[in-house]
């Protein structure tokens, strides 16, 4: 049995259905980011696990116990809230042992734990004063420590990074990864950040409209989007998705034709002919030039604009009224807005995409996305 | 020009504030001393001393301070503010205001039921309850005659708990909303990480939700307190009676310099019940800006 597992959870406010039908396994240990734009029902789903909000259907497994219907506090799990919510009128250290206070634990016994905890976490010299005397992300670590304190059987974060400016996000990021795995607590992290999914979680969970669009490792998501929404979702920037048509061995985008034989070896399903999206992330396009080797089908385009920023250049290219991202590593020069450019796609990074549904339709063999 | 007075930041401030200093003045200020000044004078409405008033220096505060009913209506104003203001209007506003939280709804009617007995004028409402509570033909006397009970002249058997019972129902609004509004400021997710944390509803009200709206709560009091104290309304039920009964200090001032013609008595009187609300509305302020956690 899994440490946490949803069965069949639906949620409505209203008329709105906010979680379909929607069912997930976690395994103990396991930190897994609950990733989708607002609105998708992350934080909903988050908050029926911590029990702040009831199932209309479905059931709830925790540790092993039958907590749908149960309220918050028998759940044993603790959550950092996106405003991190510190009692503003309690110093760090009231916040901290306030857990502990409230189960009449031994004042020694506090303030030894707490003292352990904000070692730890690098608040010592905090403890004296109040929340609103230090920054953004030393609240967000007393918060974290708060939660902490409480031995949960299960973190729940909802969004603790985005309340911080784009520096100490960063910096709080790998900290909070470094703390996470040296404690090894099954931890579900909502948020709308790709990156911060990608870089935290074992396992990622992308919702749409209260639908699990797919589940994976951070590798397979990214590798091996299910849909065009996971493909434009993940990644910045975001996957090329170019309108074309296809037959057995081509595909047409505008007026140009690309031999796409080698990527739609392995297909799902067989292919009709007809509309379809062409995926292409802008890694995996490079600019051709006569002595360029022979790895993939070519397109031609007119330079928009290119935006340098230092390690690398984005160039958007408009291939036959289409927008194309490209990531070019190294200098910009001569990329010039409204120079022809000649495009070579990676001829095994090509996603075809079925047109109506969205759903991918050939089998990518991408492992070498490290090599890069 | 450049660097003129009214070009200065400091000036500008001045110039913003003369209009409401003057009116502050004139009708504040220079009443205050206008008064205090009466007191200390045998002004009065009829007679010689109303042409020629004397000075009379602090005999006015002595026969006031050895007169028994000024002590009676002393007494009779601390429990009127005690009961009405600060149990019942404070007491029922946070209860109303807590039972009301997150309920939209529910909020709303109470709210509109509550500002409406807060909006109507004074005169209309004593009329309102002196039909509702007469003996013979009052609303609730006929109501209590329905199920069989005695009909019961309140301002006569009950005189101080009518007042009070009025003052709790014409004034709960204001402290409700004041407290509904602060309830409101408090972010839902400090609620949500105690019910996590498994903070029992008395806990709850104790460490997180007081201390939020403390401020809040010691600015109504301080508001309900003095208003209360200074309240002339059940006048108009009562008149004071029977008796001395409900004779609350404004009354007895009214009484004293408009019935029985003794402005510099009634101005001396008023003087200390000034004296009084400072002392009052100080103790709120170091009561609100003290400061305190949870103790552990």
């Amino acid at each position: 049995m899994a440490w946490i597992e949803l069965e069949n959870i639906t949620k409505n406010f209203g008329k709105v259905s906010v979680i379909k039908n929607l069912s997930l396994q976690i395994e103990k240990g396991e930190f897994v980011s609950i990733l989708g734009p607002s609105g998708c029902g992350k934080t909903t789903l988050l908050r029926l696990i911590a029990g702040l909000e009831v199932a209309d259907k479905g059931k709830i497994n925790i540790a092993g116990t039958d907590v749908t219907f149960s309220p918050p506090n028998v759940r044993k799990i603790a959550m950092v809230f996106q405003n991190y919510a510190l009692y503003p009128h309690m110093t760090v250290f009231k916040n901290i042992s306030y857990p502990l206070f409230i189960k009449k634990i031994p004042a020694d016994e506090i303030k030894q734990r707490v003292n352990t905890i904000a070692d730890n976490l690098k608040i010592s010299p905090l403890l004296d004063r109040y929340p609103q005397q230090i920054s953004g992300g030393q609240q967000q670590r007393v918060a974290v420590a708060r939660a902490m304190i409480q031995t949960p059987n299960v973190f729940l974060l909802d969004e603790p990074l985005s309340n911080l400016d784009a520096m100490m996000r960063i910096e709080a990021r790998g900290f909070l990864k470094y703390l996470l795995d040296k404690i090894g607590t099954t931890t579900i992290y909502v948020t709308h950040d790709q990156s911060e999914a990608m870089a935290l979680a074992n396992r990622i969970v992308v919702m749409q409209n209260g639908i699990i669009q797919q589940v994976g490792s951070p590798k397979d998501i990214y590798d091996k989007p299910s849909n065009i929404f996971v493909a434009s979702f993940v990644g910045n920037p975001p996957m090329n998705l170019l309108q074309a048509t296809i037959n057995s061995t081509q595909v047409k985008i505008g007026d140009q034709y690309l031999d796409i034989k080698e990527s739609i070896t392995n297909l799902r399903k067989p292919l009709q002919n007809g509309k379809v999206y062409l995926g292409i992330r802008p890694e995996h396009i490079s600019i051709y030039h006569e002595d360029s080797k022979n790895d993939g089908p070519i397109v031609e385009g007119e330079i928009f604009v290119s935006e340098p920023l230092g390690f690398e250049t984005i160039i958007t290219v408009i291939v036959s009224d289409q927008q194309i991202k490209v990531i070019k590593f190294g200098g910009s020069k001569n990329l010039k807005p409204g120079e022809k450019i000649k495009l070579q796609f990676k001829k095994n990074k090509i996603y075809i995409f079925e047109f109506e549904t969205g759903y991918r339709i050939n089998e990518i063999q991408g492992d070498d996305y490290d090599d890069h | 020009m450049k660097n003129g007075f009214f070009n200065s930041k400091s000036g500008i401030i001045i110039v913003f504030l003369i209009p409401a200093f003057i009116l502050i003045g004139v009708f504040l200020i220079f009443p205050a001393f206008w008064e205090f000044y009466l007191s200390m004078t045998n002004e009065s409405l009829m007679g010689i001393s109303a042409v020629h008033p004397q000075f009379v220096g602090i005999s006015n505060f002595i026969d006031v301070l050895t007169d028994p009913s000024f002590y009676n209506s002393l007494v009779v104003t601390f429990i009127f503010v005690l009961e009405s203001a600060i149990i019942g209007q404070a007491g029922l506003g946070m209860l109303l205001s807590l039972l009301t939280y997150r309920k939209k709804i529910f909020r709303t009617l109470v709210q509109v039921v509550a500002v409406l007995a807060w909006i109507i004028p004074d005169s209309v409402v004593a009329y309102l309850w002196i039909a509702f509570l007469d003996k013979n033909a009052g609303t609730f006397n006929n109501l209590l005659a329905l199920l069989g009970l005695a009909r019961t002249n309140w301002f006569y058997r009950y005189p101080l708990t009518t007042i009070v019972i009025f003052n709790i129902w014409r004034g709960t609004a204001f402290s409700m909303l004041m407290f509904s509004a602060a309830f409101d400021m408090i972010p839902p997710s400090y609620l949500e990480v105690a019910d996590v944390m498994g903070v029992s509803w008395w806990r709850k009200f104790k460490d997180i939700i007081f201390p939020n709206l403390k401020r809040v709560f010691f600015s109504d009091l301080i508001l309900i307190t003095l208003w209360t104290f200074n309240v002339f309304t059940p006048y108009l039920l009562t008149q004071g009676g029977p008796g001395t009964a409900t004779e609350i200090l404004p009354i007895y001032i009214y009484l004293n310099a408009f019935q029985n013609f003794k402005i510099g008595y009634g101005a001396a009187i008023s003087v200390i019940v000034l004296l009084i609300n400072l002392v009052l509305a100080s103790v709120y302020f170091t009561l609100s800006k003290e400061k305190e956690g949870i103790s552990l």
